[in-house]
């Protein structure tokens, strides 16, 4: 099936059914994985999807609509139906395609998002690797006393077609590969604390060994033993490169379209000003080749660009996508993210650690919610206590809390080791004077 | 419609209604959200008069108390949980760590503790699929098995896990109707349906008039459990603090966190005022959510740990 050739039809389907404007969306993917658990194959997985779904605006009407049933008949009814279902709606005269002349998309080349390689992957590559995997954990345990091991493998590959009735048109096709490690080991007081890591990326060859995998795991289980609460108090907080999104990413609630209309967000009326140090800077980029969050253009069909949303601790922009962007009067500027990047800075985690008397690493976090509205925050988080750099004590049932306007404003310094198997590519980030809770 | 490999078929009937609302109230200076919201297996009968009418009270009353709450001090302190969502609690701190899949893979707190006492006497949970209307409530599981009252935890003793059939054949025990998926695309696993605790013996009054200094929590956002340490959290949207055994201060926006079975054992008051939530409960696991519901007495817990400030 051409998907490009469906959505069109589906579009086509829309008009002649009553509808003034619609995009059609239409995804095909497959994915495989493999999960072996001591010693054993756990699960093996392989699936295969096709989607369609479509925007529709009707007398002023708008809704969405999805399905899986693709075949000619079927497709004619669901459209059928769903021009009808959305006549049953209150108008809504600021839904509306944006203008054709700001619809585009950047050259999805260069994006690199698909690995051939992929092609050659059979099942018992997979399998091999999952087992490789959890042997290695095994082998490599030291004195942990280990009570379970899990190593997941998985690729998958995905194409998807977006045919609007303006004429905009797209497709993009991207593959995705995967690895994680989970160990659960036995503590001296009867629990079984558990770690675990997990590595994302477009291409295969940009996936870390099983060395790396192993030791990162076995490493993060370690630092698990013996952990509980010390002293509420204000800390330095170091956080790890690989939860930085928890952190920053408070951020995005409180600037996307529909909280900046409705008033429910803490920094509507903060664009421009300086929000967070003068080194924090926070950029989205989808334009980065290879990187998990690139694309052609976002779901408004507006080009991919690189845009500051901190820029040096100013607040430089709303995520306003296109219905936003008309409710508020102002001018779209995406209402969705690729890739989030932290610039990095020129020392190692560890040489930012060892000038510190005492200060907390969050390494990972446990619940806790924000409220955009207000800005503030608590989250339970797991960590180390380090005394100038040096582990003195595995954190559990902790909370980290306050507001986000309070804590920005405290960051210090970047590290310079950027974690890349994710869409988040943030280094490890010093922040001053936190408030923890414990005992 | 599910087929089992036995050849018997079983249909079933899943209607949902839930109701959502927000509300964004200003201050002067400052800005604040609130919401509520309804829902059970029924259609729209579920939303009569009196539903709409609690839907918007309890919205517009949340976030005008938000305008005038600040967070609760930080650290380690009594905990008194209203009835009702506070069995969130019941959810992260004992729930999860029952699903058999854990315990058969020996990565559960609890995976070696059946038939040991792990609560004080006051404290019985069961996990009911049985309750008419209610959101967890399915008149059969997704593997076409009938649906019980499983008694978790006995007046303080580790009685059931939750099973699937998988695991339910593991350990050589009939399933409990347990098995549950989000979909076609994705395999049944234990999970919960209505995690409740039945009543205990105390006035609620009584058990905020015990409390010297902490915290009272009424409403919730979410919670989360690492099953195998047993640490877990859950976020208080709002409550009191608690000084002289009298509500004095609103507070709000705090992650509270503990370990599963120390909490348990912490907790030495339990109410006789148990109610199930209304709400919109949703549980994730191995990226699959399905609809849950929960219900608690007002309890409390001798000590967890406040996000708080100070």
């Amino acid at each position: 099936m051409n998907l490009r050739d469906t959505a069109a039809r589906i579009v086509e389907l829309a008009r002649k059914a009553g509808a003034a404007e619609a995009t059609a969306s239409v995804g095909r993917g497959e994915s495989s994985s493999v999960t072996h658990r001591d010693g054993q194959l756990e699960s093996f997985e392989e699936s295969r999807t096709l989607t369609a779904s479509i925007e529709l605006l009707v007398d002023d009407r708008y809704s969405t609509h999805g399905t899986s049933d693709l075949r000619p008949e079927a497709l004619a009814e669901f459209v059928a139906r769903a021009v009808e279902a959305t006549r049953f709606l209150e108008p809504d005269p600021d839904r509306r395609l944006p203008d054709r002349a700001m619809m585009g998309t950047i050259p999805a080349g260069p994006l690199d998002a698909f690995d051939p390689a992929r092609d050659a992957v059979r099942g018992d590559d997979r399998r091999a690797l999952a087992a490789e995997l959890e042997a290695a954990c095994r082998d490599r345990a030291g004195g942990l006393a280990l009570r379970s091991v899990t190593a997941s493998v998985w690729d998958g590959a995905s194409e998807r077609a977006v045919v609007a009735s303006n004429g905009f048109s797209m497709s993009w096709a991207t593959t995705g590969f995967g690895r994680a490690a989970s160990v659960s080991v036995e503590d001296e007081d009867g629990r079984l604390p558990e770690a675990y890591n997990a590595f994302q990326a477009r291409h295969l060859g940009d996936l870390p060994g099983v060395d790396f995998i192993v030791d990162d795991v076995l490493a993060r289980a370690r630092a698990r033993l013996g952990s509980g609460p010390t002293a509420s108090g204000r800390y330095p907080m170091i956080l790890e490169n690989r939860v930085v999104g928890r952190i920053l990413g408070m951020i995005l609630g409180p600037i996307s379209g529909t909280a900046i209309y409705e008033r429910r967000s803490c920094l509507a009326d903060r664009l421009g000003e300086r929000i967070a140090a003068e080194g924090l800077s926070l950029v989205d980029d989808p334009t980065i080749p290879r990187a998990l969050g690139s694309r052609p253009c976002d779901g408004d069909g507006l080009p991919s660009r690189r845009r500051a949303i901190l820029d040096e601790g100013r607040l430089a922009c709303f995520l306003l996508d296109v219905y936003n962007a008309r409710r508020l009067g102002r001018e779209p500027t995406s209402g969705s993210v690729g890739n989030l990047v932290v610039p990095a800075g020129p020392r190692d985690p560890a040489a930012i650690a060892a000038e510190l008397d005492r200060a907390v690493r969050v390494e990972g976090f446990l619940g806790g919610n924000a409220n955009a509205a207000t800005g503030d925050f608590s989250f339970g988080i797991t960590g180390t206590l380090l005394e100038r750099g040096r582990p003195v004590a595995a954190l559990g049932e902790m909370n980290v809390s306050g507001n986000l306007l309070d804590l920005l404003p405290r960051f210090r310094e970047a590290a310079s080791d950027t974690w890349t198997w994710s869409a988040w590519r943030a280094p490890t980030l010093l922040f001053d004077d936190v408030q923890f809770s414990g005992t | 419609m599910i087929v089992r490999p036995d050849g018997r078929l079983v249909q079933d009937w899943r209607p949902m209604t839930l109701a959502f609302l927000r509300c964004t109230a200003e201050q002067g200076e400052v800005r604040e959200t609130g919401t509520y919201n309804i829902a059970g297996r029924a259609g729209r009968e579920l939303l009569d008069d009196a539903a709409q009418e609690r839907l918007v009270s309890e919205a517009v009353a949340r976030t005008l108390f938000a305008l005038d709450a600040g967070p609760p001090p930080a650290g380690e302190m009594p905990v008194v949980l209203a009835r009702g969502p506070s069995a969130i609690l019941l959810h992260e701190a004992i729930g999860h760590g029952m699903e058999a899949d854990f315990n058969r893979k020996r990565t559960s707190i609890y995976c070696d503790r059946m038939g040991r006492r792990i609560a004080s006497e006051h404290v019985t949970i069961v996990d009911d699929g049985t309750i008419p209307h209610s959101r967890g409530a399915i008149n059969v599981d997704d593997e076409g098995n009938e649906v019980e009252r499983t008694v978790l935890v006995e007046r303080g003793i580790l009685r059931s896990y939750l099973h699937d059939e998988i695991s339910a054949r593991h350990y050589g025990v009939r399933p409990t109707g347990s098995g549950r998926r989000q979909g076609f695309r994705h395999p049944p696993i234990p999970r919960m349906r209505a995690t409740i605790m039945l009543d205990g013996p105390h006035d609620p009054e009584e058990i905020i008039r015990s409390v010297k200094r902490g915290l009272y929590c009424e409403s919730f956002a979410n919670g989360q459990v690492h099953i195998g340490g047993g640490d877990f959290s859950f976020y208080m949207r709002q409550g009191w603090l608690i000084e002289d055994g009298r509500l004095t201060r609103p507070v709000k926006d705090a992650n509270i966190i503990g370990n599963g079975p120390k909490a348990l054992e912490k907790v030495d008051m339990v109410g006789n005022d148990m109610v199930i939530d209304e709400g919109g409960w949703t549980c994730g696991k191995d990226g699959q959510s399905v609809p849950v519901s929960q219900g608690m007495p007002t309890v409390r817990v001798a000590s967890l740990v406040v996000g708080g400030v100070g």
